[in-house]
């Protein structure tokens, strides 16, 4: 990064190459279409070169790449609350309303099939993801599919630590209030007895 | 599920237990706390459960497509890309620690800016708005000059804070370095101005030795960038295009030359910045780089008078004013002769303690060499063709004869040196054309129609003119072609010396492939481009020899001049032997 901080253009596009793919994954995640997550990353790269001169050593280049995504991805996702948009793959995602009582296997009273097909289960997960505030989303998938810690996501969000694990766990909270019906599938039994579990 | 057995909590609190679990799962908890909740967890099935859902649910996600971006997403992103150029090497201008001047308000408060030492990277200071102001100098004290009308506009009547103007998010790449410079290219015409500004009399002391320690500078930022941006859009696009120029021949220096002469610059810019505004206004309008430089010689004098002992002022104020301008250069000189003696002094004394011989005379070959040089180059010998001036002839001769005679090669060594290659050099020697090619060194040698008036302007003065040496008198002729009462009205002059590769001598044709070998295609075509032309392309074709190193026979000394500058450039003469250099 020190080297595309100082204009060479051949470092920007090994950049490019190397965090192309974790940068689209994550902005997909986020904003559930892949060409707009693509147009995102895009920006978020530009983004990068533009404001090279302040990148300082002293912060790991992939927080500081994902802070300026964090931005782009939060602005994106308010946009479309104003103006909402129907997401193509997802077309029981409203965007901004949570989606488990959008579809009827996603409740609690009618169980899920279990010949499920994957790419089915994959609209429930990220309708779940649609279902959570954008901050709450950005936060998991930081730490579901960057590996991120709280100390990390707590600077690419500009939070405390200790706001990330709030954040976090009203996340997992949601998250498991709308999967819950599928958690089970795999022909595990449910843990016994549990008046909190999804089978009470 | 009479009540829901874990209400979402308020959004600013969430479940305690939750969070510790969420937590515990993330691998967040210190090995107390954690310890603490696989305890209740072991100890309570609801705990047990709710963390079981927790992981469960959270793992579920894993079965979400991975995405990947689309094979054409990399080239896409950089063809967004403001104009790369892929060139660009990265610059690391080192500043001399301390020396970076930065603004701070007066004690009066009104805003004027003064100019002080401060660190560099300061925490405190802005170190570029002093930078910025001076381009808002440059620009305010011109109507026509280096940065033209629109720029005066832009600085004397500033615009509001910049609303959709172009900012440095949508600047070329190739232009970022160039406006982050500006404030130094801004007052300068081309590299040969930067070239003399470096002479030691100018900047070049100012310039110093490399510091220790390379300090990155700080780069203008946020406001500053977009005014150094705005002025630089607003200048005249052949101004752009030579700025750019300035700054791609500045960055194809060796990496040394290339810091001292941005130290120069930056001493320049300082120095400007302090200036009185009348005298700065003299200087950055002088409509040439040869008009301009007296200007800045002539603030010079002006500084040093200013800073003579109070008695020494006195004692000008009270003579009549006509004599003043005599005194000052009398002592003036005598200040710089007594420098430079000491100077010497202290570099010849470094030399008879070890008892060595400097490079390059610790070879046989390259003693003879040098010394043919000296001849060649000077004529010396020669009544007719000598060059030098009476005191130098001397001094060649008396080295000669210690190195010679006495083994002794220092002296020859700092006389060619001070002679043809330190900045400011008297005696610069363009290569020679072939035998029989066209090298004027006399009113006869011109075409009939410029021979009388050569002879009228020059004819007269043999003991100390121009008429029988090479260069001088070629290039006293070509400095009066803009003057054409004097040479004639309206006639062509034709090239007074060699100016494409077939017409030199045989070593400087077999030396061009060499050259052309290390120059930038772009750097060779400049030259090429210069084809046909003299002195401008024996001159470009020394300049890219000096850029690369390289000595042009004949017309330099043999060996690589960054050697020559480091065993005998003043005034700080290098240790003898350079580490693994002479044997």
């Amino acid at each position: 990064m020190l080297r595309v901080r100082d204009d060479d253009a051949a470092a920007f596009a090994e950049l490019v190459e190397r965090f192309q793919h974790r940068l689209v994954g994550v902005m997909h995640h986020l904003v559930g279409h892949p060409d707009e997550a693509e147009d995102l990353a895009q920006e978020v790269f530009l983004r990068v070169y533009r404001t090279r001169k302040k990148y300082r050593p002293r912060a790991k280049f992939s927080t500081w790449l994902f802070t300026i995504a964090n931005n782009l991805a939060l602005n994106a996702l308010r946009d479309r609350k104003r103006r909402p948009v129907l997401p193509l793959e997802v077309q029981q995602s409203t965007g901004d309303i949570p989606t488990t009582a959008a579809a009827p296997a996603q409740t609690r009273d009618a169980p899920p099939a279990h010949n499920l097909q994957q790419k089915e289960l994959a609209a429930v997960i990220r309708g779940a993801l649609d279902g959570l505030n954008e901050r709450q989303r950005v936060a998991i998938v930081l730490n579901k599919f960057e590996d991120m810690n709280y100390a990390d996501i707590a600077e690419v969000m500009g939070l405390s630590a200790k706001a990330v694990k709030s954040l976090l766990s009203r996340a997992r909270v949601k998250l498991r209030e709308a999967l819950q019906g599928y958690i089970y599938m795999d022909g595990d039994p449910p843990p016994p007895d549990p008046d909190d579990g999804p089978e009470e | 599920m009479a009540d829901d057995p874990k209400p979402t909590p308020p959004d600013d609190e969430p479940d305690p237990v939750e969070a510790e679990l969420v937590a515990y799962l993330d691998g967040e908890l210190d090995p107390a706390a954690a310890r603490r909740i696989e305890a209740r967890i072991a100890a309570d099935p609801k705990i047990r459960a709710r963390a079981e859902s927790l992981k469960r649910s959270y793992d579920l996600l894993d079965f979400l497509p991975k995405p990947e971006p689309s094979p054409a997403f990399a080239s896409r992103t950089l063809d967004k890309l403001p104009a790369v150029r892929a060139n660009p090497a990265p610059l690391s201008v080192t500043v001399p620690s301390g020396s970076v001047p930065v603004p701070v308000a007066t004690a009066s408060g009104t805003g004027t800016l003064a100019l002080s030492a401060a660190p560099a990277a300061g925490p405190t200071g802005r170190p570029w708005a002093w930078a910025v102001t001076t381009v808002v100098l440059v620009a305010g004290a011109l109507g026509t000059g280096y940065l033209g009308t629109a720029a005066a506009r832009t600085y004397l009547f500033p615009p509001p804070p910049p609303p959709a103007e172009p900012t440095a998010d949508n600047l070329p790449i190739g232009d970022i370095r160039v406006v982050e410079r500006l404030p130094l290219y801004a007052p300068v015409d081309d590299v040969a101005f930067v070239e003399r500004l470096a002479e030691t009399d100018r900047f070049g002391d100012d310039a110093g030795p490399p510091p220790a320690v390379t300090v990155e500078p700080d780069k203008p930022d946020g406001t500053e960038l977009n005014v150094l941006l705005k002025a630089f859009r607003d200048l005249p696009p052949e101004r752009q295009e030579k700025i750019r120029h300035l700054d791609q021949q500045l960055h194809a220096l060796p990496p040394d030359r290339r810091d001292r002469l941005f130290r120069v610059l930056e001493a320049y810019a300082g120095w400007l910045h302090r200036l009185p505004d009348a005298e700065r206004k003299k200087v950055l309008t002088a409509p040439t780089t040869e008009d301009r430089l007296e200007a800045i010689d002539d603030a010079h004098r002006t500084q040093w008078v200013a800073g003579l002992p109070a008695k020494y002022r006195q004692e000008l104020k009270a003579m009549p004013p006509a004599e003043r301008g005599a005194v000052i250069a009398k002592w003036k000189a005598e200040e710089d002769a007594g420098r430079a003696k000491w100077s010497d002094a202290r570099f010849h004394t470094q030399f008879l303690l070890s008892g060595k011989q400097p490079w390059p005379f610790t070879e046989e070959g390259m003693r003879k060499q040098v010394l043919d040089f000296a001849r060649s180059a000077y004529h010396a010998d020669d009544p007719k063709k000598n060059r030098l001036s009476s005191p130098d002839k001397t001094r060649l001769a008396e080295a000669v004869e210690r190195s010679e005679k006495g083994g002794d090669w220092v002296w020859l060594g700092k006389a060619v040196y001070d002679f043809s290659l330190a900045p400011g050099a008297r005696y610069t020697t363009l290569p020679e054309a072939a035998p029989g090619g066209r090298m004027v060194t006399e009113p006869a040698d011109l075409p009939p129609p410029f021979q009388q008036p050569a002879e009228k302007r020059f004819g007269n003065k043999s003991e100390t003119g121009p008429v029988g040496r090479w260069p001088e008198f070629a290039l006293a002729v070509h400095g009066f072609r803009e003057k054409p009462k004097l040479l004639g009205k309206e006639r062509e002059l034709p090239a007074l010396g060699p100016c494409r590769p077939a017409e030199f001598r045989d070593d400087v044709k077999r030396f061009l492939p060499a050259l052309q070998k290390k120059a930038t295609p772009a750097e060779w075509q400049v030259l090429h481009d210069l084809e046909g032309r003299w002195p401008e392309y024996p001159r470009e074709l020394m300049r890219l020899a000096r850029v690369h190193d390289l000595s042009v026979p004949g017309a330099m000394p043999s060996g690589p001049p960054s050697q020559w500058d480091q065993t005998y450039s003043l005034p700080n003469p290098r240790p003898l032997v350079r580490p693994g250099g002479d044997k």
